[in-house]
């Protein structure tokens, strides 16, 4: 398991990204609703090297209902990642399972 | 018919406070509410995307609503009318701006331009066996140097039928190609503007139809960098670059940004005239870049090995 942050430093309703590479880019992507936390690699499907965001935790479109690709303009459902509209209609964000536990999320899985 | 190239470009966004705040950044000027100018006052507008006014939206994800080309005189306004008017309807706007659609569908639109002549120094470089671009005492290294975009430099479309799209920039407007890549698209120059491209499209799905990307021209690869530099300092969101391109050679950078498009610095692009016979290759990561690099943080030199000293 490999800790992405506090959840209090995802903001209900908002975003934030995770797990930054040697370059200071976040691997992944955390969304929270609900008491949920969801989890994408921070990847567009439509380039193999295309992060979704424009400015660090930025990734929601303006009302905060999607997940934006501040490339192309896609938007993906927060719940299962799937592309609404966009140059990857029909495809999906990949999911990480995340688990919180004593007030922090883990990655529950091989770090990305 | 003697077009410039883009004068503005108009969006709409459900995001318009982290628009404005990324337009500001990237170095454009407010001059009217929502009206972000470069040096020469080409712009990008930015407009609720509810705005009654604005053009309709296309049936895809792209949030630009209109492309308004600059033009030489009124003559040429005249001609495009004329032209244009044969097979769609035109409309004249109250500033004498046309607005019509393109043949993929795009709201494009036509004014005498708004661009002021810029008189303006260019990167100056000192360079062995050549006269010194600086005179001594000069320092070419300036952090402080405020880095504005000049002016609105070129936009790329994704469009479903490139070879109709680029005729009808072709056989209507009279723009002509510079270089090719083979399947994806033509570069394309209009008559009154002697930069590589003005206009590039790529040829995707229907459903992918829109802008990929708008660029700036910069003073030179050093305020290019300059400017780069800064918009990663801040946070935002490096795509693809600094790099230099082959066909165009113009330097480049470019960013995500929250119109849903790529904003891209670039500078020090070729130039052409008549003259030029047209190159074409297919498109390959070879041949979309002469190089490539990526920002990484600050680094320093130091004297011997850490606990060495
Ligand atoms: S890279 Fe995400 S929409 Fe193109």
């Amino acid at each position: 398991m490999t800790l992405l942050c506090r959840l209090d430093d995802i903001p209900e309703g908002g975003a934030r990204g995770a797990l930054p590479n040697a370059r200071g880019r976040d691997g992944v992507v955390l969304l929270r609703r609900g008491g949920r936390v969801y989890a994408y690699v921070n990847n567009c499907p439509h380039y193999d090297r295309a992060p979704l965001g424009w400015r660090k935790d930025e990734f929601l479109n303006g009302d905060g209902t999607r997940i934006l690709c501040a490339a192309h303009g896609a938007l993906f459902r927060i719940e299962d990642g799937v592309c609404e509209i966009g140059p990857c209609l029909g495809q999906a964000l990949t999911p990480l399972p995340v688990r919180i536990e004593g007030g922090a999320v883990f990655l529950d899985a091989p770090a990305v | 018919m003697r077009i410039i190239g883009p004068d503005e470009l108009i969006f709409g966004v459900d995001n318009i406070e982290a628009c404005r705040a990324f337009l500001a950044d990237y170095g454009l000027t407010e001059t009217d509410p929502d009206r972000f100018e470069a040096l020469d006052r080409t712009a990008v507008v930015l407009r609720a995307s509810d705005d009654a006014m604005l053009p309709p939206p296309l049936p895809t994800a792209t949030r630009l609503r209109e492309t308004v080309w600059g033009v030489e005189d009124h003559a040429t306004l005249d001609a495009i009318a004329a032209e244009l008017s044969r097979d769609r309807e035109v409309t004249v706007g109250p500033s004498g701006r046309l607005s019509t659609v393109d043949d993929a569908g795009f709201r494009i639109a036509f004014q005498v331009t708004c661009r002021i002549a810029l008189n303006l120094p260019p990167e100056r470089i000192n360079s062995p066996g050549a006269a010194p671009g600086r005179a001594p005492n000069e320092i070419g290294a300036n952090e402080d140097a405020a880095a504005r975009p000049r002016t609105l430099s070129h936009i790329v479309y994704f469009v479903p039928d490139m070879d109709r799209m680029a005729n009808f920039y072709i056989d209507r407007l009279g723009f002509v190609i510079t270089d090719k890549f083979t399947n994806t698209g033509p570069f394309l120059r209009p008559q009154a503007n002697d930069d590589h491209h003005v206009l590039f499209m790529i040829q995707t799905p229907e459903y992918m139809q829109g802008l990929e990307h708008l660029a700036f021209h910069m003073q030179g690869p050093t305020e290019l960098m300059l400017a780069g530099s800064r918009m990663v300092k801040k946070g935002y969101e490096s795509f693809w670059g600094p790099g230099r391109h082959k066909f165009g050679s113009n330097w480049f950078w470019y960013f995500n940004s929250p119109m849903g498009t790529h904003v891209e610095y670039d500078a020090d692009m070729d130039k052409h005239d008549g003259d030029w016979t047209l190159r074409e290759v297919p498109m390959s990561k070879e041949a979309a870049q002469m190089f490539l690099f990526e920002n990484v943080a600050k680094w320093a030199p130091g004297g011997p090995p850490p606990g060495k000293g």
